[in-house]
């Protein structure tokens, strides 16, 4: 079993875990909510909506108050996510305890509440042993540990975080289908600059595929099944771009017959989708859209996406691994 | 489809001219070798050859003949050169013992030429039948049923304008699809750059379908063609077809390249399309029959008609005249001809598309 297919199993038996009907119809509350907006749009899956309920006097708009037990009930799945992402990454903190922070999905924002232990727990009788062995098999690892062995450097804590997400920016600011230009001049970088960035994009990799793990179990709060783009809806396929960082591709597709909350979720950027046809094989791939172009209150108006192309591990850049 | 755009000032003489090659029998010998299509007789050369020389002949006097008579000239031009172009296609002398239709008055009170009927009968060796062999994908046209005029003339695409300005409550069965060109630049830097074709209805064109998204969706093949659609918004003006990717294309284009959708007439319950070609003949065969068989309806027609509807008639005739020698000729050179003004060469050279 790979870690993709970990994952899989695990939203299967979230799906029909009694406490995501409960996690659904909260969701689905408070989702079309200025709230849930200002929620989804910090695109940090129920975290959003616990720091979109601490930060509510830094909106510009006024969010709508949200009830205790909602928010005991998302703080409560979401101190369980972040439980499970902490076993996934013990291997690096075990080696690395300064990358601790690097290697949370969730690190862009502090939040300084606490959840309560009485709340429901989604995870309860959900074996996740087996995807924690796989996030421990991960290249990742392997490439983070040794870079940072060969390396012997001293590296502060805020550093690594900096450091992973600069590149992580930096990656996002050129978007899916290219990559940095100085990605062509990494082997002529002096040989402990490589071992440095090669550390960095080990920590940064496992980080995405955490985050597209919390992403996938995310989506399954809201509906059954992953957005499909196919033949079905898929009015143009690009080539797939391969780059120094990973694959992407770009997909123009129609909406029409989209669930309504599929529509929302694409709409809200990061949504994971599968993509069928990418990679120009009958399979269907995982892509993670980052970018969506929609033209508004017109009917069967294509909408151009570009996504990122998730590896057996979920992660997004399995190229710079390799590099 | 391959498409050929060739430049003319006079389609009508180029396109003859085309023809005319098959009025040849070495011409023919070759054209049956080079497609493998059937060992060449001299008796098969010599009956396409003249087949393909009448019609031309019967197209021309058409053209310089009165209303009274033109129409019948006209249908004996498209029955001959159908017949030369369907023997040269598959190498046979089809048997024709009948026209394969049969015409009939119309019933109630309207008058008006469209209510004229026309039953195909004779499947065995009826030219229709033959006819919808070759030029209709085979369409078992006797089983299903009657067709009015009216029904034809609202099947002809470069009639739909005169159509509905002529019969108040006509319901056209052809639906104009304008194509647009997308630009795609995926990766923004200028050399990843595609096009598109995406198609658009005009909500002018469906507006007397009570419902127009479900008139375009009764299109034979659709749903295989294209996404689904839904009801437009308020705001717009034109329904949008996304293409499905991989699937074939459906509708088919005018000599002018125009694109259309064809909506199914249900006959006996069932939906039935027909071949431009046919919907061309069957008209002519009715037009033809009256004036020759109804002289009672027709000369009053063409002498007095305070309808409007004569203007239809010579305008479906005049499409006809120009429709039919190059719809037959796209068979033939398995093409579609597109004739143009040279002056129009750049404009037409923006749109082209292959199929």
């Amino acid at each position: 079993m790979s870690i993709i297919e970990s994952t899989y199993k695990l939203c299967r038996d979230v799906i029909r875990h009694p406490v995501r009907a409960e996690l659904n119809k909260s969701l689905l509350n408070v989702n079309f909510s200025a709230y849930g907006q200002a929620a989804r749009q910090l695109r940090v899956q129920l975290y959003g909506y616990l720091i979109a309920d601490q930060e509510r006097d830094n909106f510009t708009i006024k969010l709508e108050s949200v009830d205790n037990e909602t928010l005991g009930l998302l703080s409560g799945v979401h101190a369980e996510i972040v439980r499970i992402n902490t076993r996934c990454c013990a291997p690096i903190i075990k080696e690395i305890p300064k990358a601790k922070i690097s290697v949370d999905p969730y690190n862009k924002f502090e939040y300084r509440g606490s959840h309560k232990e009485t709340a429901p727990k989604l995870f309860q009788g959900i074996d996740v042993d087996r995807l924690v062995e796989e996030f421990h098999k991960h290249p990742a690892i392997g490439v983070a540990l040794k870079s940072y062995r060969e390396a012997g450097e001293h590296i502060e804590g805020n550093h690594f975080l900096s450091d992973v997400l600069n590149y992580e920016t930096e990656l996002l600011s050129v978007g899916p289908l290219n990559q940095p230009s100085w990605f062509d001049e990494f082997q002529k970088a002096p040989a402990e600059r490589r071992v440095h960035n090669l550390l960095m994009f080990g920590l940064l990799c496992f980080r995405d595929s955490l985050r597209n793990f919390n992403q996938l179990i995310f989506q399954a709060l809201y509906l059954e099944r992953l957005t499909i783009l196919n033949d079905g809806n898929m009015v143009d396929l690009s080539p797939t771009y391969s780059n120094r960082s990973g694959r992407g591709v770009g997909v123009v597709f129609q909406t029409t017959d989209l669930d309504f909350l599929e529509e929302i979720l694409l709409m809200d950027i990061n949504e994971i989708v599968l993509v069928d046809g990418a990679y120009g094989t009958k399979d269907k791939t995982l892509g993670r859209v980052e970018s969506m172009k929609k033209p508004l209150m017109k009917a069967q108006e294509p909408c151009i996406v570009k996504m990122r192309l998730l590896d057996e591990n979920l992660n997004a850049y399995p190229s710079l691994l390799k590099l | 489809m391959q498409i050929t755009k060739i430049p003319t000032e006079d389609p009508i003489q180029d396109q003859w001219q085309l023809l005319d090659q098959f009025a040849y029998p070495a011409n023919i010998r070759k054209y049956l070798q080079q497609h493998q299509i059937h060992e060449s007789t001299t008796d098969l050369c010599e009956f396409i050859a003249g087949c393909i020389s009448q019609a031309g002949a019967y197209f021309q006097a058409s053209i310089a003949a009165p209303l009274f008579i033109s129409p019948l000239l006209l249908y004996y031009g498209a029955t001959n050169l159908m017949i030369g172009a369907g023997s040269l296609l598959t190498g046979i002398i089809k048997p024709i013992g009948h026209h394969g239709i049969t015409l009939l008055p119309p019933e109630g009170a309207d008058p008006r030429i469209r209510g004229f009927q026309l039953r195909p009968c004779h499947p065995k060796n009826g030219a229709l039948t033959w006819f919808c062999e070759i030029f209709s994908n085979g369409c078992p046209i006797t089983s299903h049923g009657m067709w009015s005029l009216e029904e034809i003339l609202a099947s002809v695409p470069d009639l739909k304008n005169d159509f509905e300005r002529c019969y108040d409550d006509g319901m056209p069965f052809i639906i104009p699809v304008e194509l647009q060109e997308m630009e795609i630049d995926y990766k923004g830097d200028g050399e990843s750059r595609s096009l598109r074709i995406f198609e658009t209805v005009a909500l002018s064109d469906v507006s007397r379908f009570e419902n127009p998204v479900a008139h375009i969706k009764s299109v034979s093949d659709f749903a295989s063609a294209y996404m689904n659609i839904g009801p437009p918004q308020k705001s717009e003006k034109f329904i949008r077809l996304n293409r499905r990717m991989r699937a074939e294309e459906i509708g088919f284009y005018n000599i002018y390249g125009k694109k259309f959708l064809e909506l199914p007439h249900l006959k006996n319950q069932t939906p039935v399309t027909l071949n431009q070609l046919i919907i061309l003949f069957l008209g002519l065969f009715a037009l033809g029959h009256i004036s020759r068989y109804s002289p009672h309806a027709w000369y009053p027609f063409v002498r007095a008609d305070s309808t409007g509807e004569r203007l239809i008639v010579q305008k479906f005739l005049s499409i006809a005249n120009r429709y039919i020698p190059n719809l037959v000729l796209n068979f033939i050179l398995r093409s579609r001809i597109e004739f143009f003004h040279p002056g129009s060469e750049s404009r037409l050279q923006g749109r082209e598309i292959k199929l």
